[in-house]
């Protein structure tokens, strides 16, 4: 497993939002190993290179914090893209959305994601909460990711409240 | 009272010890009636507060007052008195919390009691000069001096409330009341007061002030015009937005009116009864016109409830005016849709109806027509049973409808022997079977019998299947009684035949037997039923037929014979026929031969008779010649003088002479008798002058003087120069000749006897036509006697007239043919006779000797004939005027068919080509019959249908000529190009042998149903599009719904997450830097953002219910409860709680899901509400209600609700209690009945404020949830 390559994209429109999430993950020092891209156009430009990331230097992330309401091209279509990518679709998929519609879950795992989580109002939950992801990030970093289906190891997610 | 009011130590305690004798006695009594008012106006204010009513006078009378004293009269002594003052102020300062002071007449305080100090928080000492003002509240300070200073000194009783403001910082509200005390004389001596703590009274008085200000709220915010009445219906306050609605500018103008008098009419009635039931603590609801104070017009919907004090007496009365203007006008607008739709409808039920009987009349013609056909009708079903009949069969056969219809077979009515065949029939029509008509026999109910000629054809439904038969019956009994009046001619005639002595017989030109008489049968001795049928080979002898044979093609080639033959009877005896086979001619083709056999064996037998005779007349002549030539015969010769030269011996023999005496000696003449002396004298003359002389009969002389007949033959003999010289004489004796000819003469006259009895005349003619025979028969027809014929030419016998008639027939027979010819015959006093006759010649040796006639009197077989001719000339007749009958019935018929209604009847024959164009078709569709006849009838549906035309209109023929008949529905143009709906049926006409003679249509116009079906339709199915329209909407709305939630989801909780978070973030950040202020001001930042994310999640969740799915699974109750105490019991916070669960909840049927939701609220809200007892009881447990199902319920020891509020409960964000005291979103209570409503059940609550509440719901038994479950295909694909 190559080390350098031991970053998370973080794909999320909200200012407020992307820094709460920051936030969150420096709590669990994770934050150097973010990266923030503002919509799901440009998140696929980077993930590949294209666009205004034509020139990135480095691998793919090695999971992927995705908002599902987003201007331009939203979480969901994001999911289709990176799921029905030969290159990608290995890469973990959590989605990070405020909502806790019914319909939004069974979209979002519908289009594949490998775990969904609806942000808590209060913050120490949050913080909680994104502990897992952190827990799972490292997990992922430290032993090689199993080219298996996407889901596979999500289990121990679900949905986090 | 002026500025002070020291206070006298030494009063203060003592004054009751300074108190003596009967004064004291006086002032303790004064002062025990004062502390016993006192108890009095406590225990009114208790009783009024108790039962919240403002009566004073009732509250006296309430029942359960803490303490009643029973006050004997003050004792005359003091210390007595003093005792009883004591234990009164300690009951009194035991039950209400008061503090007791007494002032002097100046005003002062002499006295205050530890009550009092107690409740100011001061002491004694502080009390004096003012001291207690300290301990009232800053604010009522002032006021409470004034009034000190006012009231202290005025012997009345005031009271005045205050506000004390205590050490603990605590406002304590206080009611102080004074009362005069006087003496004996009534002289003023201070005041008695009392102080009494009401600050509970005030905290809940403000309580209930805001309470009422947020109802105010409410109201004021409800679109609707609320107004408060007093029970009299005046109006004491309305609403802001009541004002506006009913159009009020300052709701001052209208203040105290009378609300009644708002209205008009029967809203004023419908509104003095809502009142008059508010009175009666009734809520009643009515809608009613009333123009607002500026006149727009409004229609109301409106509420009046009673509002009620704690008794439950109403007090005033709450009345909701809805503008329901816009709702009533879209009422009235589909109330008038709807009556305009009624209005239409009736109109197309009145037309339905007119159509109805239209078609009723139509079809009773129809029924009558049917009824009244000439011929008759009748159906039967699978079983033979009539289901129909028409009156004219009815008549024919004697029975009313009823007792035919449903009751008899068809089978029932024909004769037995029918019966099975009729059953037949009837099997082979359901098998689709297209029968000939046949002739069956009907017993009428009077027994007779009437033939009738039956077609039947099937009556078949869409499908195909057999529904019954239609069967039509022609009498035939007219044409049945003819042709059975012919078979008794036949058969008359047949007698007749039967009876002449003839054998006759016809037969075809095949030689098959087709008639034949008794005479004949007899003769073969057959049946004479046997006989017909029989080839002429098989009745006649072999050798016979071979015989006849050339005869009988020659008859059968047009020539009648006649011939001769032995025959034979079957018992051996032959006899003679004579045989005549006449061909019998008919359209000049030969149809067969008549053979009419005639015994003719007695004839033959005369005949022979006759031939024997003159075979014995020619021997005995031949004889005699041989006598006269070889034996002997006398010879003689006698001169000229005629004496004798000359005499054989034999004659002299025979004259007894000798010859000595003769010759020489006697003259002929002397042996002669004197008759013959001239004869012979001429015969010698003749003999001399001749040389001969013919032979002569003539007697000759014996001697003894007898004579005998000779025959003499003489020649002279003359000598050389031709003199004469004597006679040669040859002498015959010919007597026996002479009795030959007598034999012979009686002979014929017997062959005369028996010709004459002979029938018929039987005559021979010779060559010369002289009647040789004839028989007596001759005078009755010929009036000739049969004798004075003979030896007469049969010209002079008969008249000019018969004899140029048979001349040239009997000129043939002479030439060898045998003729025979009829012919009338006029015989002299007699009717006229018809004769056959016949001339057969007599062939002799090839050459015709004669005729031999015969004619029989043929007249009575003439007559029979012509009897028979006459009899079919009759039938012919009857035939021709039975035509013209059934002529004048297709008549009628047409001018019937012509004059019906509503349908055009046409006809076509066989290829569909118009032959008949009724002035009904003509009527109905335009055409005229010159237009149409010879078209092919697809014309009419090319006009409309183009190609299809033709191919509809062949099928159409088709399928009528393969079922009877076939109904088709569609429009038809009428030759302006005007269309109508059209019933057609085309029925197949077919000829007795079952021959598709052609076709009859019958359109029948159904315009009037065809509209009126499509306008029933067209109605249904604008109902439908408008269902179709309003479901569109519904899915619409809930899509709306649906976005709604999902912006929700997305966009509102984001910023609150965000509000939450950066508050708690902002805490950690400012950490000690923090003051307490701002602390507590973040606190509530934060949660004020949660609780709204907690609103908004409960509201999601509402709203989700209303659009999930519910998914019916079993859910076994006892588990979901012991899960869900089981959650809440594992954070108890350290509090007691007594779970009581009924063990056997039961397996309902229900979403699992929902259900935990239902029991998590209501054990959650009883867990929460019992949080301020010490000891919390909470029970579960259900029943069965006979109509809501299962129950369940939650109850708690917690603390409680009112009552009146329960139907509030249950709303969303409806809440009870103040968010201080417990927590919650008020979202959970609707969310639980939301879905107990969804699973059909209910839910409802009682409670007992303060002492607990039960919670229950129901849930319908399992069998009717699938029944009350709302649709859920309005809501789109949901998941949970």
């Amino acid at each position: 497993m190559n080390r350098t390559f031991e970053f998370i994209l973080l794909v999320e429109d909200n200012p407020d939002d992307a820094e709460l999430t920051r936030l969150a993950l420096a709590r669990h020092g994770l934050d150097s190993h973010v990266t923030h891209v503002s919509d799901g156009m440009q998140a696929l430009d980077y993930l590949h290179r294209r666009g205004a990331f034509a020139s990135r230097t480095g691998g793919n992330p090695s999971l992927i914090l995705l908002d599902l309401k987003m201007p331009l091209l939203d979480g969901i279509g994001v999911l289709h893209e990176i799921k029905g990518c030969e290159q990608l679709h290995n890469i973990p998929v959590v989605v990070l959305t405020s909502s806790t519609e019914p319909s939004d879950l069974l979209r979002a795992y519908t289009a594949g994601t490998n775990a969904y989580m609806a942000k808590p109002t209060e913050f120490s939950q949050f913080l909680s909460a994104m502990k897992h992801v952190c827990e799972f990030w490292i997990n992922i970093n430290q032993t090689a990711p199993q080219p298996s289906g996407p889901g596979a190891r999500m289990s121990a997610f679900g949905e986090l409240q | 009272m002026s500025v002070l009011f020291p206070l006298r130590a030494n009063l203060l305690g003592a004054s009751s010890a300074k108190a003596e004798g009967h004064d004291e006695i006086q002032f303790l009594r004064d002062e025990v009636a004062a502390l016993m008012l006192e108890n009095k106006h406590l225990r009114q204010s208790l009783a009024a507060e108790l039962s919240n009513a403002s009566p004073p006078a009732t509250a006296q009378q309430a029942p359960g007052l803490p303490v009643q004293f029973h006050w004997a009269d003050a004792g005359a002594r003091p210390d007595e008195s003093r005792a009883a003052q004591g234990a009164l102020l300690a009951a009194l300062s035991s039950v209400f919390p008061i503090g007791v002071f007494r002032t002097d007449a100046a005003g002062l305080l002499t006295q205050v009691d530890v009550n009092l100090q107690q409740m100011l928080g001061l002491e004694l000492a502080d009390f004096a000069n003012f001291g207690w003002l300290a301990a009232v509240h800053p604010q009522d300070r002032q006021r409470a001096q004034d009034s000190w200073f006012e009231y202290a000194m005025q012997p009345s009783s005031h009271s005045m409330e205050l506000r004390l403001l205590r050490g603990d910082g605590e406002t304590r509200h206080v009611l102080m009341r004074n009362a005069p005390r006087f003496d004996a004389a009534g002289e003023f001596l201070g005041q008695f007061g009392f102080v009494q703590d009401i600050t509970e009274q005030r905290e809940l008085e403000a309580d209930a002030r805001l309470k009422e200000e947020l109802n105010r709220q409410i109201i004021a915010s409800s679109p609707d015009c609320t107004k408060v009445l007093d029970l009299q219906g005046r109006v004491l306050q309305m609403t802001a937005r009541g004002c506006e609605r009913v159009e009020v500018d300052d709701f001052e103008t209208v203040r105290n009116s009378d609300w009644r008098g708002w209205w008009q009419g029967e809203g004023r009635a419908s509104a003095q009864a809502a009142l008059d039931k508010a009175v009666c603590g009734e809520m009643s609801r009515f809608v009613a016109f009333a123009p607002t104070f500026k006149g727009t017009p409004r229609w109301w919907d409106v509420a009046v409830t009673p509002i009620c004090d704690r008794a439950g007496k109403p007090v005033m009365m709450l009345v909701v005016s809805r503008d329901i203007s816009e709702q009533h006008r879209q009422q009235e607008e589909i109330a008038a849709l709807s009556a305009s739709l009624e209005a239409r409808v009736q109109l197309r039920t009145q037309e339905l109806a007119e159509a109805n009987q239209r078609i009723s009349q139509t079809l009773a013609d129809a029924q009558a027509l049917y009824n009244q056909a000439p011929c008759g009708y009748h159906s039967v079903n699978g079983d033979g049973l009539f289901v129909r009949i028409n009156q004219t069969e009815l008549d024919w056969l004697g029975y009313q409808r009823e007792e035919v219809i449903g009751r008899l077979h068809f089978r029932d009515l024909v004769l037995s022997e029918q019966v099975e065949s009729m059953r037949q029939h009837l099997k082979q029509l359901m098998l689709g079977e297209a029968l000939d008509p046949v002739e069956v026999c009907l017993r009428r109910r009077d027994g007779s019998t009437l033939n009738a000629l039956l077609t039947s054809t099937a009556v078949l439904d869409a499908q195909g299947h057999f529904l019954h038969t239609n069967n039509t019956l022609m009498d035939i009994s007219a044409r049945y009684r003819a042709e059975q009046a012919l078979a008794v001619q036949r058969a008359f005639l047949q007698t007749i035949t039967d009876s002449v002595p003839v054998q006759l017989a016809f037969y075809d030109r095949d030689l098959i037997c087709r008639f034949a008489n008794a005479s004949y049968a007899r003769w073969l001795n057959l049946p004479k039923a046997s006989l017909i049928g029989l080839h002429l080979s098989q009745v006649a002898r072999p050798q016979d037929f071979a015989s006849a044979q050339a005869h009988l093609s020659a008859a059968l080639a047009g020539e009648a014979q006649r011939f001769e033959g032995q025959r034979t009877f079957p018992d051996g005896t032959s006899f003679y026929a004579s045989i005549e086979c006449t061909p019998y001619w008919r359209n000049s083709v030969v149809q067969g031969i008549i053979i009419q056999l005639m015994d003719i064996s007695e004839r033959k037998a005369s005949e022979d008779q006759v031939s024997a005779a003159n075979q014995a007349l020619q021997s005995a002549l031949a004889q005699s010649r041989s006598l006269y030539n070889q034996a002997p015969c006398g010879y003689h010769s006698v001169d000229r003088n005629g004496v004798f030269v000359a005499m054989n011996d034999t004659e002299l023999a025979w004259l007894d002479y000798s010859r000595e005496e003769v010759v020489g000696q006697l003259t002929y003449q002397d042996l002669m008798v004197p008759k013959n002396a001239e004869m012979l004298e001429e015969r010698l003359q003749r003999l001399m002058a001749h040389g001969f002389a013919e032979p002569a009969e003539y007697d000759m002389l014996r001697r003894d003087g007898r004579v005998f007949p000779v025959l003499a033959s003489s020649t002279a003999v003359r000598d050389a120069s031709g003199e004469y010289l004597h006679s040669n004489t040859t002498v015959v004796d010919i007597t026996a000749r002479k009795a030959a000819e007598l034999a012979l003469q009686a002979n014929q006259r017997f062959i005369q006897a028996i010709t004459d009895h002979v029938p018929g005349l039987i005559a021979y003619l010779d060559t010369e036509l002289r009647f040789r025979f004839a028989n007596a028969n001759h005078l009755p027809i010929y009036g000739i006697e049969a004798s004075a014929m003979l030896g007469k030419p049969l010209n002079e016998c008969f008249s000019t007239e018969i004899w140029s008639e048979i001349a040239p027939r009997l000129q043939a027979a002479l030439a060898g043919e045998i003729q025979h010819f009829e012919a009338w015959r006029h015989a002299a006093q007699r009717q006229p006779i018809f004769i056959s006759a016949s001339y057969i010649p007599d062939l002799h040796e090839g050459k015709v000797k004669g005729i031999f006639v015969q004619v029989i009197d043929i007249t009575e077989r003439k007559r029979i004939e012509e009897r028979v001719t006459g009899l079919n000339t009759e039938l012919e007749q009857r035939i021709r005027e039975r035509s013209i009958e059934l002529l004048e019935s297709e008549q009628r018929f047409r001018l019937m068919v012509d004059n019906i209604r509503d349908h055009a009847v046409f006809f076509l024959d066989a290829d569909g080509y118009i032959t008949d164009w009724t002035d009904s078709a003509q009527r109905m569709d335009g055409y005229s019959p010159t237009e149409m006849l010879g078209q092919h009838y697809r014309l009419l549906f090319e006009r409309s249908d183009g190609e299809n035309g033709r191919e509809h209109a062949e099928k159409l023929l088709q399928l009528a000529s393969s079922r009877g008949q076939h109904e088709v529905y569609g429009w038809h143009q009428r030759k302006d190009g005007s269309r109508y709906w059209a019933h057609a049926l085309l029925i197949a006409l077919r000829d007795d042998q079952g021959e598709l003679r052609g076709f009859a249509k019958l359109n029948r116009d159904m315009t009037d149903a065809k509209r009126l079906d499509d306008l029933m339709r067209n109605i249904n199915d604008e109902l439908e599009k408008r269902v179709t329209e309003r479901t569109a909407q519904l899915l619409a709305a809930n899509k709306d719904l649906e976005s709604f939630s999902y912006s929700v989801s997305h966009d509102l909780r984001s910023p609150l997450r965000h509000v939450a978070s950066f508050v708690s973030l902002l805490q950690e950040h400012l950490g000690d830097r923090c003051d307490e202020v701002s602390t507590r001001y973040l606190g509530t930042i934060g949660n004020s953002a949660r609780h709204m994310s907690q609103l908004i999640d409960g509201l999601l969740a509402f709203s989700h219910l209303g659009r999930a799915a519910v998914n019916i699974a079993p859910v076994d109750f006892t588990l979901l409860v012991e899960t869900v105490v089981a959650q809440l019991a594992h954070d108890t916070e350290g509090r007691s709680i007594e779970w009581v669960l009924a063990p056997d909840l039961p397996v309902v049927q229900g979403d699992a899901l929902l259900l935990r939701e239902v029991w998590a609220n209501l054990l959650g809200n009883a867990y929460k509400y019992t949080r301020p007892r010490e000891h919390a009881r909470i029970e579960v447990g259900w029943g069965v209600d006979p109509v809501k199902g299962r129950t369940f319920y939650v109850r708690d020891n917690g603390v409680g609700f009112d009552t009146k509020y329960s139907t509030k409960l249950f709303g969303v964000f409806q809440r009870l209690h103040r968010a201080s005291e417990f927590e919650g979103t008020g979202i959970g209570l609707a969310l639980t009945r939301r879905i107990v409503e969804r699973h059909g059940g209910t839910v409802w609550a009682e409670s007992q404020l303060g002492e607990g509440s039960v919670f229950s719901f129901s849930l319908p038994f399992e069998s009717l949830l699938a029944a009350n479950s709302p649709p859920e295909q309005m809501h789109g694909p949901q998941s949970r």
